[in-house]
């Protein structure tokens, strides 16, 4: 990875926090951010069935497992916004479940784009990590 | 050491085993509950670290279930979530032993591994004095469980006597869990008694006693070596002295030292007694098995002579409760003999010729 992917990768993930847990090993991170990838495309598209379906158990279960997965690779805003989705479900406010599935889905769209290296998505500052 | 990583999550699971590889431990992941349970049940893992929600089985539904079963061994349960401090509770009452909060950092994990290690090799420890203890005790078959009521014996005197005033300072919950785990090597030292004396079928003569009582020395002398080289284990220097001073008596006329009152350790004044409350409520090959209330008079008959008046007094507080030891840990198969002769009793040794 070179330092221009990485400072642009520094807008999405908390680069310093993740390479600290990854102990400086820049091939964990890779693999780490590819894992997080393939897996949490998945898991956002289970949960925007499950949200059709109105299955709050399952989009509980999905939100959940997105907060940590996010919080885990340093995508701190992500995951933050995956613990709304969650909060949301736990409440039943189902009103509000599609729109904050679809800021999720913008957000990380724009995230895998960058992690993809194709920075033409990349246009929010909602998604500079928080340090 | 084997480590079951229990997560659902990839990333979650990714990360710790790698971080866990990286300290040198070997991973198995496993993405839950469920198989995570029939992965323990190989007995291969002593350390457990699972995410809290998990399809199927939840990490905490895994810890109850875990702490349901007898295993071989302990099994150190981590609970990881992103769940607030209101969930300790709840992962305390499965059974949990620690808890990691998501996003984990490594050198946290590495403490609460530390942790983990640290308890689980108490428990090697704790298992390894009892089987010694054991081992030594094999070649007497004519003891029974002594060993599992002595250990009861010795932890209800120590905790009756940690609720006085005067023992305050002296007595706490660790010397209680010390007295537990030390007083079965008391008669350690048997290994160096010639089958001759140890195993014979009747009265000893006067040498054969004097062969026999050696045995506090040779337990003790082998203890006060291993305390010698590792001056800090607290409960080597504890067993040493329990070792020496278990048939010493409060009057001065006990064995090998002729210490008397205060001079004789606690730990080897709360040993006495109940090493000889149980031989007395147990049947050998010179005596029948007393009944408590025979056995009770005869230590009071030594309250002050054989025994520490306070250690006499504790036995009376938790009579109740040292009785329903002797009668729940009773090992003997046979029935006590209809009409008890009338045997004069003060030591746990055969008797005399």
């Amino acid at each position: 990875m070179t330092a221009t992917q990485f400072d642009a990768l520094a807008k999405v993930i908390n680069v310093d926090d993740l390479m600290g847990r990854c102990m400086g090993n820049l091939d964990f991170v890779e693999r780490i951010l590819t894992i997080f990838q393939s897996r949490c495309e998945e898991d956002l598209a289970a949960l925007e069935e499950a949200i059709q379906a109105v299955d709050l158990p399952r989009v509980q279960q999905l939100a959940h497992r997105l907060k940590g997965a996010c919080a885990n690779a340093g995508a701190n805003n992500l995951s933050a916004r995956a613990s709304e989705l969650w909060t949301a479900a736990n409440k039943e406010f189902t009103d509000v479940l599609a729109a904050r599935c679809a800021q999720f889905r913008l957000e990380w769209n724009e995230c895998t784009a960058i992690l993809s290296g194709d920075e033409s998505h990349e246009s929010h500052n909602s998604l500079a990590a928080t340090p | 050491m084997h480590v079951l990583v229990v997560d659902d999550d990839v990333v979650s699971a990714e990360f710790l085993a790698n971080t866990l590889v990286h300290f040198g431990y070997e991973v198995t992941v496993a993405n839950n509950g469920r198989e995570a349970f029939h992965l323990i049940r190989s007995g291969k893992y002593s350390m457990v670290i699972s995410d809290w929600e998990m399809p199927e089985m939840n990490g905490p539904e895994l810890c109850r279930q875990i702490r349901c079963r007898q295993w071989s061994g302990y099994i150190f349960f981590i609970l990881i979530t992103s769940y607030g401090a209101e969930h300790v509770v709840e992962g305390l009452k499965a059974g949990a032993d620690d808890f990691l909060t998501k996003p984990f950092q490594p050198s946290e994990l590495r403490v609460r591994l530390r942790t983990g290690e640290r308890i689980l090799s108490l428990q090697s420890r704790d298992v390894m004095l009892f089987t010694l203890a054991k081992l030594a005790e094999s070649r007497d078959t004519d003891t029974g469980l002594h060993l599992e009521r002595m250990r009861e014996y010795c932890r209800i005197l120590s905790e009756e006597l940690s609720t006085w005033d005067k023992y305050r300072d002296v007595v706490d919950g660790d010397y209680v869990q010390l007295m537990y785990l030390t007083s079965p090597l008391h008669d350690i030292g048997k290994v160096g008694i010639p089958d001759s004396v140890l195993l014979k079928p009747g009265p000893l003569t006067k040498e054969e006693f004097e062969i026999m009582k050696r045995h506090v020395t040779i337990g003790g002398e082998t203890l006060a070596a291993a305390t010698k080289a590792h001056p800090d284990a607290k409960f080597l220097s504890m067993a040493r002295d329990i070792a020496f001073t278990h048939h010493e008596r409060y009057d001065g006329a006990g064995y090998p030292f002729g210490l008397q009152g205060k001079q004789i350790p606690l730990c080897g004044r709360l040993t006495a007694l109940s090493d000889v409350y149980d031989a007395l409520r147990s049947q050998r090959v010179y005596k029948p098995k007393f009944s408590h209330e025979k056995a009770r008079q005869i230590i009071l008959d030594g309250m002050g002579t054989q025994f520490d008046p306070d250690v006499v007094e504790a036995f009376l507080r938790r009579e109740e409760e040292i009785v329903r030891i002797s009668e729940s840990l009773d090992g003997s198969t046979e029935e006590p003999p209809a009409v008890l002769p009338e045997l004069p009793l003060m030591t746990p040794e055969p008797a005399l010729v």
